[in-house]
């Protein structure tokens, strides 16, 4: 049975009569001319969008600009009945996906050189740009969020238990370590924040936070030492700053990646992660080495430091890594070996001092 | 008499459709917008590019000309395509910028100055250079009567013409925007082609000069009054001083209202433009007219304008409460601060149910049923001409966010 339909040959944009059929595979299209086409039924799509309210059903046939439109209910059922892909898939362009893994590839490298080349550059031109005072300042805005976020209160007081500027004993100690011969002197403040946490942070301008939890491992002032010198190592060596950037880099990537248009989970990916230690084990060396001068220079005895870290891997493998900021930390066996003098003239921290700062968040 | 008889009183005979139509449902396009945003929440926002072009084949599928609708058949691969481009292209020439910015910063102020210009230019231009693109993705894109739409003409040059304009229209205070517009537009128009039939604009600027001046003229006019009053009539006159500024006189209440002023009024201009440049435009033998109304279109606006409002109010408002918890105020700890930013990303991912279906969808529907062409036979003559389209997706566009949907 033959119905009316209206034909559009892709070439002119001028519409002819037509009448059409389902015959074996093909739909046969009548045209005015004497002209007869043949669609194979299989290659015949719906030409609008599920969401399209047109008023005829309309045809397309892939591969082609050809249109076809229904002009009565019975050739839109007869249709319906004998084309098994009216929803399929549309043309099918072959090679589509290559400049996917072409243009993929060239943004991963242009990233690849991003991060490994150019931010770390950006970041040592912006701890030089930035006067330190400044970066000083700005850093010390974190540690009240820190402290609310990973401190715990007592007793009506706060969950910051000192800090350098106002406790002399700590004071002391921070000065002893300072590195010395750097004009301006480097600024640092070391803070004490209640808190089981086993760990000790550098933040960017010079401030090291120290939780008091650390404070209740450590066995010595020597280890406390340590465990400050290499967070000053990470402070000289501009580590904080570092992966600042690189931070706020990786979240404006991604923010543009995925569309994000507020900048929101920028600015909170970047709050967060300010916190979490993520040096690489270079970083680390770097630290560490400097921390070993820096305790030299002090007269305390660098072993402490090594001691510390062993004891600290110790108490991870029996927690099953429940401290995994340490985890891109040197072995301990690296450490022990890499330290191999003493101070000429030792000086330990005096018994006084150690008490007021081992016993600093028990008042 | 007899004929008038024939016909059954109350009936009149089936009139011919528009030739214009707009067949649209705000339901379907609500529940497509509701789907989309799902899916890109899913996906963290990578289905924006599918997204984009299911909202795109709604539009255009419903518009139907002559009885046959607009067919949209873009990908969203391509679009994806063409964002991994700018990634590729736009982080290195970021990174170039910022890096020649640290440079220059810590050598001459001026040098520093000059190089943030001369950037702020390339960005203008780039701008402008990834319209011309989109617009020819988009008409590329584009199938009515199985024939393919296109625009011709480079986006470089295109670019360029613009940013002349743009400093044309700092240099004289914007007294030169309809001649920009109408040159601009007639650039584009003129290069666009349905088949192998080019369209035409015939135009003058000073044609739109009047409605022009009326919209920058009122404004600057009660702006000055108002400069004028406050520096005539200043604190002393105890009637015309407004209480919570008593520094201030009344006149000064001028001039934000010119500045709403000028807004509104600048709606009114950009409608009478558009009917205007809708009646130059030419095709073979057909003339276009479009009785497009600002009236009629208040209510989307207006919702746009409070959308607007809201969307600053809540990022505003996000800003005040992080500000006071990071200050350790009302013991609002850090994890109370991330509420905000969570408001403002549910408020940004479901804002699309509102622009689509309610906002887009009025406009795009007034626009549509409001035009008409003299001639629509003129059309009956295009042929199919070769393809000579974009490979891949309108990129910078997208990355610049610029172009409506």
């Amino acid at each position: 049975m033959r119905f009316a339909a209206s034909y559009l040959d892709g070439q002119s944009a001028r519409g002819q009569s037509a009448e059409v059929e389902v015959e074996g595979r093909f739909l046969s299209l009548y045209l005015p001319d004497g002209g007869r086409l043949g669609w194979p039924l299989g290659d015949i799509r719906y030409a609008d969008p599920p969401e399209a309210r047109p008023r005829n059903l309309r045809l397309r046939r892939i591969g082609t600009d050809e249109r076809l439109t229904l002009l009565s209910a019975e050739a839109e059922e007869a249709v319906r009945a004998a084309c098994p892909d009216l929803r399929g898939r549309g043309d099918s362009r072959h090679g589509v996906w290559r400049p996917v893994l072409l243009w993929g590839g060239g943004a991963a490298v242009s990233l690849a050189l991003l991060f490994w080349f150019f931010l770390p550059a950006l970041a040592g031109a912006l701890a030089d740009a930035i006067p330190q005072s400044l970066t000083h300042r700005l850093g010390g805005r974190l540690v009240p969020q820190i402290a609310q976020a990973f401190g715990t209160e007592s007793g009506g007081k706060g969950a910051v238990c000192a800090d350098s500027s106002d406790n002399p004993a700590l004071a002391a100690l921070t000065d002893r370590l300072r590195p010395p011969l750097t004009d301006p002197p480097l600024l640092l403040e070391v803070w004490v924040i209640r808190s089981p946490i086993v760990n000790a942070v550098a933040l960017p301008g010079g401030h090291v936070i120290v939780f008091s939890g650390l404070l209740d491992f450590v066995e010595s002032g020597d280890e406390l030492a340590g465990v400050l010198a290499h967070e000053i190592g990470h402070v000289v060596s501009r580590h904080p700053i570092e992966i600042t950037v690189e931070r706020a880099a990786v979240s404006a990537f991604f923010g543009l990646f995925f569309g994000d248009i507020t900048g929101g989970t920028m600015l909170g990916g970047l709050a967060s992660s300010l916190v979490g230690n993520a040096y690489s084990r270079d970083m680390e060396r770097q630290a560490d080495e400097i921390g070993v001068e820096l305790m030299l220079n002090g007269g305390l005895d660098p072993h402490a430091l090594a001691r510390f870290f062993a004891r600290l891997d110790k108490k991870q493998g029996r927690q099953e890594k429940a401290m995994a900021f340490f985890s891109t930390h040197p072995t301990s066996a690296e450490r022990r070996d890499a330290i191999q003098a003493v101070p000429l003239h030792p000086r330990p921290i005096p018994e006084g001092d150690w008490k007021i700062i081992k016993n600093i968040c028990k008042k | 008499m007899d004929n008038a008889v024939e016909t059954p009183a109350g009936r009149t005979p089936p009139a011919e459709p528009p030739f214009v139509e707009f067949t649209g449902r705000r339901g379907p396009l609500f529940k497509l917008v509701l789907k989309n945003i799902l899916l890109n929440v899913v996906t963290l926002g990578i289905f924006r590019f599918w997204a984009k072009t299911r909202v795109r084949r709604y539009f255009w599928s419903n518009i139907v000309i002559g009885g046959e609708p607009l067919e949209y058949t873009g990908r969203g691969l391509e679009l994806l395509i063409g964002f991994l481009i700018v990634l590729v292209v736009l982080v290195p020439l970021s990174l170039l910028q910022s890096g020649l910015d640290l440079l220059l910063q810590s050598g001459s102020f001026i040098l520093a100055g000059a190089f943030n210009v001369v950037y702020l230019a390339v960005f203008l231009y780039l701008i402008q250079f990834a319209l011309f693109r989109m617009w020819r993705y988009r008409l590329t894109r584009t199938q009515w009567r199985g024939i393919r739409f296109g625009l011709d003409g480079s986006a470089f040059r295109y670019a360029g013409r613009a940013f002349l304009w743009m400093i044309a229209q700092m240099a004289t205070l914007g007294v030169v925007t309809p001649w920009a517009n109408v040159d601009l537009m007639r650039y584009k128009v003129r290069k666009v082609h349905f088949g192998d039939t080019q369209f035409g604009l015939e135009g003058r600027g000073r044609d739109l000069l009047k409605p022009w001046l009326i919209t920058m003229g009122i404004p600057l006019v009660i702006g000055i009054a108002g400069v004028a009053g406050m520096i005539v009539a200043p604190v002393a006159r105890s009637s015309t001083a407004i209480w919570p500024l008593p520094q201030f006189s009344a006149w000064g209440l001028l001039i934000p209202l010119a500045g709403f002023l000028f807004w509104g009024l600048w709606f009114w201009y950009r409608v009478q433009e558009f009917r205007y440049l809708v009646g130059c435009v030419r095709f073979g033998g057909a003339e276009f007219h479009s009785e497009a109304q600002l009236r009629k279109m208040l209510p989307a606006l207006l919702l746009a304008v409070a959308l607007f409002f809201v969307m600053w109010l809540v990022i505003g408002g996000a800003m005040v409460m992080v500000v006071y918890a990071t200050r350790g105020g009302g013991g609002l700890t850090p994890a109370a601060a991330f509420v905000p930013f969570l408001l403002i990303f549910v408020f940004v991912i479901l804002s699309p149910l509102v622009i689509y279906p309610v906002i887009m969808f009025s406009i795009i529907r007034h626009i549509w049923t409001t035009l008409s062409v003299s001639d629509s036979a003129a059309f009956d003559a295009a042929a199919q001409a070769p393809e000579r389209a974009p490979k891949f997706g309108e990129g910078l566009a997208d990355a610049f966010d610029v172009g409506a949907f």
